[in-house]
């Protein structure tokens, strides 16, 4: 891309890093954003779906007769009577790792609360009493539910991002032992956990000859295409998935699960659409979650604090449907010097819904062992928890040796330290109270990869001085359709209020799915290349017209700005957008581009840092835990919405709190039932659990990750949060609790 | 075309549909009078964007055996009464409205649409295949340009039924309920909720299930003014009351047009929410809340909103977008688009 | 949800009558009852809807006073307005205090008083049809007991069941000694009756699918808070995993008559920790006559909690109520 081009085209007053008010803002609070189940289908019929009750085993039969004759039952599909597909396995969770859904192909029951049937009706309570009438008969096993017996996934279970080994090692484990001067080694452990989104999975499905399409609440609009697809023995473009607004995904939404094929597979058995909804219970197995894990974290070092050896053992659980892995030794390799590095990675399988992605996988479990470890070396060590940190400073990747692309993360310490006040923190525990408050100071460092995927998007200037600007992409609350219009007008040249981005249709450009942190820094690249090259065209097209104030400019001297195309060298001269259209054809000026990362990108390890200090009170006989104060600074490259990205820094900590001192999905031993299957019980943060959160986006300018600079910041602000508040508690009580969540019960002993 | 410069009335039921010229592709340029003796849908798509009009005309289109035009807002929908809201007319063959829908913010659902223009054939042809003509029709959606393709498609076979409620015990009797200042008679049985009676019998979706067991808030709306969860509630016990949902919050504050409500207004500029999805039920409890007895703190804040879950975590949004409109009346009065 | 039929009566007569019959259910609020039924923990067949029967008769929906001094609280009463009303806040603040720190703004303004103290419990295993319990499917055996029972009752457990009772309110109410009026089918005066609140709840015993007193038919229509000058000073203190909606790991409600530094008279109860309402008369008795120090809070509290049963789960809950009820004691008498 030539200098010119990448010239913003609002040089003088770039959208990019306003705080613009959501463009979605509008439709959410009126009620007007539509999700997957809000498409009013003609003649839509309602589907349920039946779950197993055991663990593992096969279903004998399934008694359906009472359901069918229900009343407005339209069917019943069991393993005994579902339709074969060409290709069930065909679902993709990602990289080499493919996710299995479970969709009546066969009778194995694979967890407690499996997909084994599913009910059609006129209305949903129709639907919803006839699934009650299901009754299934098993030929039941023992099933596996203990991560400390479970049988082992034998097979080379790579990474499901990239290819990564499980087991890395750098230098000698044995001689960085020897070298210790102090030594810690503690196991941690993070419990099984749900995505939780407050909207629930949900599909419509509407078949017209062999075209299906899909509304789906969805992350990745092209994974459910590509996968539905090749389930059904179709081809992708027969195939079109709709998704505006998404309510939430975490990981849970990246591809599709087994209720998608299943409202496909019964739109085409009754002959016409159907919604299918899952409930909240429905919500815990069949749709991922977090893999339960247990790490054992050692950590030598010399006086002076240098680590002289990481060793990060951990063992992670999976289904025994797919060998999924959270890869919780992966920031393990990268974030702090040391010459002896060592990761592994055991999967065990067990009788448990299947793990997914949930918000930093690996990073957001390893962290908590990770940087508690730290912290306990820190304490060994008599030395400040930061001062730590600096000392093992990595000025390059230790894993790959390459030099980062860009790490503000001393900058991000020094600036959260002295927001938060961390000078004033004495440092033995139960040093600080206030009252029947035990109060406690912690930290830890935060960091997730940062990548450019390729992407593609059409951008068209309108006759009338507006733009349309389209990529398949995904609206789940990251701010989507706003920096994008953001982007694009700034490349264009024209004011936002001018610019709509439009998203959610796979008869859109392709854009990767948005998980990995990595839609700013993938789609953004691409739509602003292709609201440039948009641009250019129409730069070229006034620069040939001889009517033209601009005929016979140079492209490199002609400025777009709010609309209009000046020239810089003599800004009198020029006309509108639309007034160049006008005389030229009267149509849109249109360009598309697929865009990918350039192969310089490979010098560069990339990857977005932080530093997040929190304050919590404990009290001193009850155990109540509280966390009024979390200040957090990071480098997130290019900003484009300081108000969206400042939310979704919020969003991630609170997910960090949330980790920290609520999460856990209860899972009966003997049964393997899930337990607190709903949001009852299953605890996320409410309101009055959370504090103040102060956070700050260090300017962080990388010149290698893609042209706009921006590295994406969803998934890194949950990194470090419990750990920081494990020290903290820590630091408040003088009890180091090393099994998440720190609830009540565990301080009370 | 000369655009009379007053806003016009919306027309009746009954009366002849303004006439207009559309300017399409180039060498067609028709008048809707030309295009009498079937029956036309034509939709204003509201100036304020919203991606699932375009999806619910391509709907339209994929079911509908006529002519749909939709047109943005401006001197046509002027001439229709349409300021700036959504509204869907059905001309009929004779070029009268025989239909309309133009409240609400969504647009209506294709159900209805269909049952409109089906009451516009002529009643010697009935709702099945062999009435309907074999005529290719496609009409493409118009997103910021006045202009129409109509270019044809195929007639859909099947016709289209509207699910209904099977009598059980107790069941079949119309439910009335009041929402949003207008009268809904429901054809449903005891046991729908209300939060289902809204979102799938009357195609209100702005309450939303996020659990449907009254553990999360999202389904929050207003009963006589107090803030309720619609799916812990039987829409056949709430008859004869007041009941609001997001959609009409704003109007049930005072606000004309479609001015937001102060609290609507304050989510958009704190950020109050990411995904979207708690946020009806979250600004329908802050909207009751500020009438009840709670403390000024912000932590009295924070307990009163605590039945109402964001899983985004935008809490910190949710917050300072109350306490502004809980410490500034005045301004907060004023609202804006 | 299985189909019913839905009447709303004219008259608490007819109510009553139509209440008899079997697989018959009232609904007042319906937070309790919608959110079984959606799980066919309850399949009633007809529902009648009490509300009606508050819009004829106010008395059945508003606090008012009564001639010796205390407090007359219909039962169709929604909890928030109890909460807020100020002769509660004044006189009986650990009623306030329990109802508001009960589930959610919106759930409060549904609730009404007596359906709340009818509540079920919120053991996952009675909640899951697929699960074998003892409450709702007698005989089939308890899946807690083995199972997950982090929430359950340490106080109050039978052979057959530990399945705790999670009202806030009853447990100020029982506090107070409140007094129930009870009307039931027919015109006959032993269709009225009225029963101190300690006897509305049974333990699980061996029958844990009785969890009332109550005959089909009968309905609640007054909850009546007798006149306890003292309870001035009381407070309600609840301990939970999360700052809000949610229940109780364990609670308290406490009220104390102190004067020249010691208690005359004090009032103990818990909840989250018990199968029903608890009233703990043996820490009242260790606290009566005492000055109002920590140890004799804590005597006290060892008192309440002796012969408590814990199982692999709440064993913490011991520790966790006697804190509480130190905590709260220490709170109230300062």
């Amino acid at each position: 891309m030539s200098d010119a081009a990448k010239v913003s085209g609002n040089a003088a007053a770039p959208s990019v890093g306003t705080p613009l008010n959501r463009v979605d803002g509008r439709l959410k609070v009126t009620g007007g954003a539509k999700y997957a189940a809000e498409f009013a289908l003609p003649n839509v019929a309602h589907a349920v779906i039946v779950t197993s009750t055991i663990a593992k085993g096969r279903v004998r039969r399934v008694d359906t007769a009472a359901a069918e004759r229900a009343p407005g039952v339209l069917a019943v599909l069991t393993p005994q009577n579902a339709p074969r597909l060409p290709q069930p396995q065909a679902g993709s969770g990602g990289g080499p790792v493919m996710r299995v859904p479970t969709i009546l192909q066969d009778d194995a029951v694979h967890y407690n609360g499996q997909p084994i049937g599913v009910v059609i009706a006129d209305t949903l309570e129709h639907a919803t009493a006839a699934a009650n009438l299901v009754k299934a008969e098993y030929a039941e096993e023992r099933p596996e539910l203990d991560i400390k017996t479970a049988p082992h996934a034998p097979s080379e279970a790579t990474h499901p991002v990239g290819n990564s080994r499980r087991h890395s090692q750098r230098g000698d484990t044995a001689k960085g032992l020897a070298e210790a001067e102090v030594k810690v080694e503690h196991t941690y452990t993070t419990p099984f956990e749900n995505h939780n989104p407050m909207e629930p999975h949900n599909t419509q499905a509407v078949w017209d000859g062999d075209k299906l399409t899909l509304y789906d609440s969805t992350q990745g609009i092209f994974s459910v295409r590509s996968s539905v697809a090749r389930s059904f023995g179709i081809p992708p473009e027969n195939v079109r998935v709709v998704s505006y607004f998404t309510g939430g995904g975490f990981g849970s939404k990246g591809g599709p699960w087994s209720h998608v094929y299943l409202a496909a597979m019964a739109a085409k058995h009754v002959s016409r659409p159907v919604r299918l909804v899952l409930t909240r219970r429905q919500m815990f197995g069949p749709s991922g979650g977090r893999a339960h894990t247990s790490q054992q974290l050692t950590l030598g070092a010399k006086k002076d604090g240098s680590l002289t050896v990481v060793r990060h053992l951990t063992t992670a659980t999976t289904s025994t449907l797919e060998d999924f892995l959270e890869s919780s030794g992966m920031l393990t390799r990268m974030l702090y010097e040391s010459p002896n590095i060592e990761t592994n990675h055991e999967l065990v399988r067990m009788n448990v819904g299947s793990p997914t992605f949930m918000r930093a996988p690996g990073e957001s479990t390893g962290s908590f062992a990770l940087e508690s470890a730290m912290d306990e070396l820190a304490v060994a060590l008599g030395m400040d928890p930061v001062e730590l940190r600096l000392k093992n400073y990595a000025e390059k990747d230790p894993e790959s040796d390459k030099p980062w692309s860009s790490k503000s993360l001393r900058e991000c310490y020094r600036v959260g330290a002295e927001r938060f006040g961390w000078s004033k923190r004495s440092a033995k525990p139960r040093s600080m109270t206030d009252g029947r408050w035990l109060v406690g100071h912690g930290m830890a460092t935060a960091t997730y990869p940062a990548r450019q995927t390729p992407a593609s998007c059409v951008a068209r200037i309108l006759p009338d001085g507006k733009a349309l600007v389209r990529a398949g992409s995904q609206e789940i609350g990251c701010g989507t359709y706003t920096i994008m219009a953001q982007v694009a007008a700034d490349a264009l040249g024209l004011p936002v209020e001018r610019v709509r981005f439009e998203l959610g249709d796979t008869d859109m450009p392709p854009t990767p799915p948005s998980v990995g942190s990595m839609t700013a820094s993938s789609t953004g690249p691409a739509v602003n290349a292709a609201a440039v090259a948009a641009r250019q065209k129409l730069v070229q097209m006034a620069i040939a017209d001889a009517a033209s104030p601009l005929h016979g400019a140079r492209e490199d001297d002609v400025r777009a700005a709010d609309g209009k195309l000046t020239l810089g060298s003599d800004p009198s001269k020029g006309e509108t957008f639309a007034a160049v259209i006008a005389r030229n054809g009267g149509r849109p000026v249109e360009a598309r581009v697929d865009l990918k990362p350039t192969p310089d990108q490979q010098q560069y390890s990339m990857h977005s840092f932080g530093a997040v200090f929190t304050e919590v009170r404990v009290d001193r006989d009850l155990g109540l835990i509280r966390v009024p104060r979390v200040v957090a600074a990071y480098g997130g490259g290019k900003i484009l919405n300081v108000k969206t990205a400042t939310s979704q820094m919020m969003g991630g900590i609170v997910w960090g709190v949330s980790q920290a001192l609520l999460e856990e999905t209860h899972i009966d031993r003997r049964s393997g039932r899930y337990v607190n299957s709903d949001l009852a019980e299953y605890h996320v943060p409410v309101n009055a659990d959370i504090g103040s959160i102060d956070v700050t986006f260090v300017p962080e300018d990388d010149a290698h990750i893609n042209p706009i600079g921006a590295k994406g910041v969803g998934e890194i602000p949950i990194v470090g949060v419990a750990a920081s508040i494990a020290n903290a508690v820590y630091h408040a009580t003088g009890k180091r609790i090393r099994d998440l969540p720190i609830t009540l019960d565990k301080l009370l002993a | 075309m000369t655009t009379p410069p007053e806003e016009c009335r919306v027309p009746e039921i009954g009366s002849e549909a303004p006439d207009f010229e559309l300017a399409g592709h180039p060498g067609q340029r028709r008048r809707l009078s030309e295009l009498r003796g079937a029956p036309v849908l034509l939709a204003f798509h509201p100036s304020h964007w919203d991606p699932s009009w375009a999806e619910c005309v391509r709907m339209y289109n994929r079911m509908l055996d006529f002519p749909a035009i939709c047109l943005d807002t401006g001197p046509i929908a002027r001439r229709y009464g349409v300021a700036d809201g959504a509204a869907v007319f059905v001309i009929d063959g004779a070029g009268r409205v025989s239909w309309r829908h133009t409240v609400g913010v969504a647009p209506p659902s294709p159900n209805e649409v269909a049952e409109a223009l089906s009451a516009c054939l002529p009643t010697s042809v009935g709702a099945d295949s062999g009435g309907w003509s074999r005529r290719h029709f496609v009409a493409t959606v118009v997103a910021a340009t006045l202009a129409i393709a109509l270019t044809r498609r195929v007639a859909r076979a099947e016709p289209i039924t509207r699910p209904r409620a099977a009598t059980t015990v107790g069941s079949g009797e119309a439910v009335k309920l009041r929402v949003n200042g207008r009268e809904l008679s429901l054809d449903l049985e005891p046991r729908v909720t209300l939060l289902d009676a809204l979102r799938e019998y009357a195609g209100i979706t702005g309450p939303k299930k996020g659990c449907d067991h009254g553990q999360c808030g999202a389904c929050t709306v207003h009963v006589n003014g107090r803030r309720i969860l619609s799916c812990l509630t039987f829409a056949v016990m709430q008859q004869g009351k007041e009941i609001t949902t997001i959609e009409g919050l704003a109007a049930s504050a005072g606000a004309s047009g479609d001015a937001l409500h102060p609290m609507q207004q304050a989510f958009i500029d704190h950020d109050g929410f990411q995904c979207g999805y708690c946020t009806s039920g979250q600004i329908m409890s802050a909207a009751a809340m500020v009438r009840e007895a709670w403390g000024p703190a912000d932590d009295d804040v924070r307990e009163a909103m605590s039945g109402n879950i964001c899983r985004c975590g935008a809490y910190p949004g949710i917050v300072a977008a109350i306490q502004t409109v809980r410490k500034n009346p005045a301004t907060a009065q004023r609202g804006q688009r | 949800m299985k189909p019913f039929d839905y009447t709303a009566p004219a008259s608490l007569d007819e109510a009553t009558r139509a209440g008899a019959r079997p697989a018959t259910r009232f609904i007042a609020g319906g937070t309790t009852l919608v959110d079984l039924m959606k799980l066919e923990v309850e399949t009633p067949e007809h529902l009648i809807d009490l509300n009606p029967l508050g819009d004829r008769d106010p008395s059945l929906g508003s606090v008012s006073e009564l001639p010796n001094g205390g407090l007359r609280i219909g039962a169709l009463a929604r909890m928030s307005d109890v909460a807020w009303t100020a002769p509660v806040k004044e006189r009986y603040p650990v009623l306030s205090q329990a109802l508001l720190a009960a589930a959610s703004g919106q759930i409060r303004n549904m609730a009404s008083m007596a359906g709340n103290l009818l509540q079920r419990t919120r053991c996952p295993y009675f909640r899951d049809t697929a699960t074998p319990c003892n409450k709702r499917d007698p005989g089939s055996g308890c899946s807690a007991m083995q199972g997950f029972n982090r929430s359950h009752a340490i106080l109050g457990t039978s052979e057959l069941c530990i399945a705790t009772h999670p009202s806030d309110p009853a447990v100020a109410l029982v506090a107070l000694a409140a007094n129930v009026r009870v009307r039931g089918p027919g015109a006959q005066p032993s269709a009225e009756r009225t029963m101190p609140i300690a006897s509305l709840h049974l333990l699980p015993g061996s029958h844990p699918e009785r969890e009332t007193v109550l005959s089909p038919g009968e309905v609640i229509t007054a909850i009546e808070l007798p006149p306890l000058p003292f309870a001035r000073r009381s407070l309600y203190l609840k301990v939970r995993d999360r700052s809000s909606y949610a229940f109780a790991l364990a609670s308290t409600a406490v009220a104390l008559d102190i004067a020249n530094d010691t208690i005359r008279d004090a009032r103990v109860a818990f909840g989250g920790i018990a199968t029903k309402p608890w009233r703990a008369t043996a820490a009242e008795r260790a606290l009566i006559g005492k000055r109002a120090t920590a140890a004799a809070f804590r005597a006290a509290a060892d008192a309440a909690l002796r012969g408590a049963v814990s199982h692999r789960d709440n064993a913490f809950k011991v520790e966790l109520a006697k804190r509480t009820l130190v905590r709260a004691l220490t709170e109230v008498s300062a």
